[in-house]
């Protein structure tokens, strides 16, 4: 009985051992490139590939100087900022006004207004991009970055409305009615109550819009020419293509790409996965 | 109360600049995007667009660059969903049934996702290169010296390489996915499960995986949706390279219209594309519904 019981406890061991051992496994698998680039990013080109698993012998914080200045990464880096800040409140903006109005007022239309708004989760932006190029040239917009973030802001209306709507529709009517009665109107009433009862929601969609415009190549691609405007993604392919043979800056572009969205990340984890993965559940 | 919440002025003006926005910017130019697959016309803006019928579609039907773009593609989706899927379902298993400091694996798996693609891509590029990349460094290091090659050039590996980029990018994505649904499976349901002896996998094929089994279809159906527009990790790492090997819908698209200039090719393409993705996703969310009326 004794030893029946230990072998049990010895097979329980066994197991945990294997299972931790296994997800150890994959997390050095997913953590590794992002390790990989930190310590290049530090090393100098002969020395990258000696060991890709060593700490650099001499920290080339140098790598980093010549990226930002000369390669422009800084200019690339401010750029995004500006263009994720601006996208990323016009989406709180817009989408907090329409989705007030789609939870909580009663129209005809409303139904089939919501249906359009959300339909366009299913629209590939890829399908859209040769009209987009041709209307860029046709409207004289090349190089135009509030075209570029008007665009990027629509693209991301329709899960904003999603989370956003979805959200409203559960905030408690006790509130937002006794204000209608103190005779607020709808401004006051959207500015005091809503808004400030939806920041969770708020939150969820400006994580997922956050990332999705800090990330995006594909419309700085057709709206950007110039280097001096570019976002830091397209700028980060640009540099790697001009300068193939610069690992160590190629490797400190890299990780100024990531750095942002990876703070965030570590901050604010579950909300990032939520936000994320919001498109996925029905809401 | 009616009143307010019927008051039309406050309706218009709050749904108007969102509805502009988004109607001028996206619905506009997909309907364009119909149109413009009629047409031939070979420059971006001021010129002169040709009406040329299904010339644009009936080309492509005899073009064999797009036949091997959607050869990819398949091959491409059902690597992917033999892959992520199972990958991030297994792990969401492991963690939500045998361990305890979930929480620290969970956030490690699933921060690939929120790195760009473009960076994705880089890293992994280097991570592949030719000779003495790291993996190859790897390889030689076991004594698996046949093994190595220049992955993203060789005919053999180089769609695969770009495959399995994608499932290390998303298998987090299903992992966190089929986590929440099981999370949400009352703990009685499983208590009552161990009572009537199912343990281990026993308990993971006949209890958790079909109370769990419309997460795994609503994940299915974005990995198909994902994969039709899979894009940025083929332009990044291989341009559709080598000899078109890697060459997919979406990337095709992008390298007729902007490389070549077929504009009208290029926008046949992105309408085959938007139709596939549109009519998978109807179908399924149909599909769906059809099963909660049942219940």
């Amino acid at each position: 009985m004794r030893t029946e019981r230990s072998v049990g406890a010895g097979i329980k061991k066994i197991k945990a051992v294997m299972l931790y051992s296994f997800l150890s496994l994959y997390t050095v698998i997913s953590l590794y490139p992002i390790y990989f680039a930190i310590i290049s990013s530090l090393k100098s080109n002969t020395e990258m590939f000696i060991n890709p698993f060593a700490l650099p012998k001499v920290f080339r914080f140098e790598n980093y100087k010549r990226a930002w200045e000369i390669a422009h990464v800084g200019t690339f880096f401010k750029n995004s900022v500006l263009i994720t800040l601006c996208v990323t409140t016009t989406l709180i903006i817009v989408g907090t006004m329409a989705s007030y109005i789609l939870a909580r007022f009663s129209f005809k239309l409303k139904p089939i207004v919501y249906m359009y708004f959300v339909m366009g989760m299913m629209i590939p932006v890829q399908s859209t991009i040769i009209p987009i190029a041709f209307n860029i040239g046709t409207f004289r917009l090349k190089d135009s970055l509030p075209a570029l973030i008007l665009v990027m802001t629509a693209f991301s209306i329709s899960m904003t409305v999603f989370i956003l709507t979805g959200f409203m529709k559960g905030i408690p009517k006790e509130l937002e009615e006794s204000a209608i009665i103190d005779g607020c109107n709808v401004f006051k009433v959207y500015w005091k109550i809503i808004l400030p009862m939806s920041v969770p929601a708020i939150a969820t969609a400006s994580i997922f819009n956050f990332l999705a415009a800090w990330n995006d190549l594909l419309f700085p691609l057709i709206f950007i020419s110039k280097s001096e405007l570019m976002p830091i993604s397209y700028g980060l392919l640009s540099f790697f293509g001009e300068r193939q043979s610069d690992y160590g800056g190629v490797m400190a572009a890299i990780v100024i790409t990531i750095l942002p969205p990876l703070i965030a990340y570590v901050l604010l984890q579950e909300k990032v996965q939520k936000g994320l993965t919001a498109g996925a559940v029905k809401g | 109360m009616d009143k307010y919440r019927k008051s039309a002025v406050p309706i218009v003006l709050f749904l108007l600049p969102a509805f502009l926005i988004y109607t001028i910017l996206e619905v506009v130019p997909i309907i364009q995007t119909f149109y413009f697959s009629f047409y031939e016309w070979n420059g971006i803006g001021g010129v002169a667009l040709k009406f040329v019928g299904i010339e644009n579609f009936t080309d492509l039907m005899g073009f064999k660059g797009f036949w091997l773009s959607i050869k990819n593609v398949i091959w491409f989706l059902i690597l992917s969903l033999f892959t992520q899927i199972p990958i991030g379902f297994f792990l969401a298993i492991l963690l939500s049934t045998y361990c305890k400091g979930y929480r620290i694996f969970k956030a490690a798996f699933f921060s690939p996702l929120v790195l760009s693609t473009t960076a994705v891509g880089l890293m992994w590029y280097f991570i592949l290169f030719p000779g003495t990349g790291v993996l190859n460094t790897i390889l030689t290091s076991i004594g698996m010296e046949n093994f190595t090659t220049s992955w993203l050039t060789d005919k053999n590996t180089a769609l695969n390489s770009l495959i399995l980029i994608t499932a290390w990018i998303s298998s987090g994505y299903y992992l966190t996915i089929g986590f929440a649904a099981i999370s949400s499976i009352p703990d009685e349901i499983m208590e009552a499960g161990l009572i009537d002896g199912a343990d281990g996998i026993k308990k993971v094929f006949y209890i958790t995986l079909p109370l769990i089994w419309e997460s795994v279809k609503i994940s299915v159906i974005l990995v198909i949706t994902g994969i039709l527009k899979i894009f940025e990790i083929v332009f990044v790492m291989t341009q559709g390279g080598p000899n078109g090997l890697t060459e997919v819908p979406v990337s095709l698209m992008y390298n007729e219209a902007f490389k070549y200039g077929h504009y009208g090719r290029g926008s046949a393409i992105a309408v085959i594309v938007f139709l596939m993705s549109v009519f998978i996703t109807i179908i399924s969310l149909k599909l769906m519904q059809r099963k909660s009326y049942d219940e």
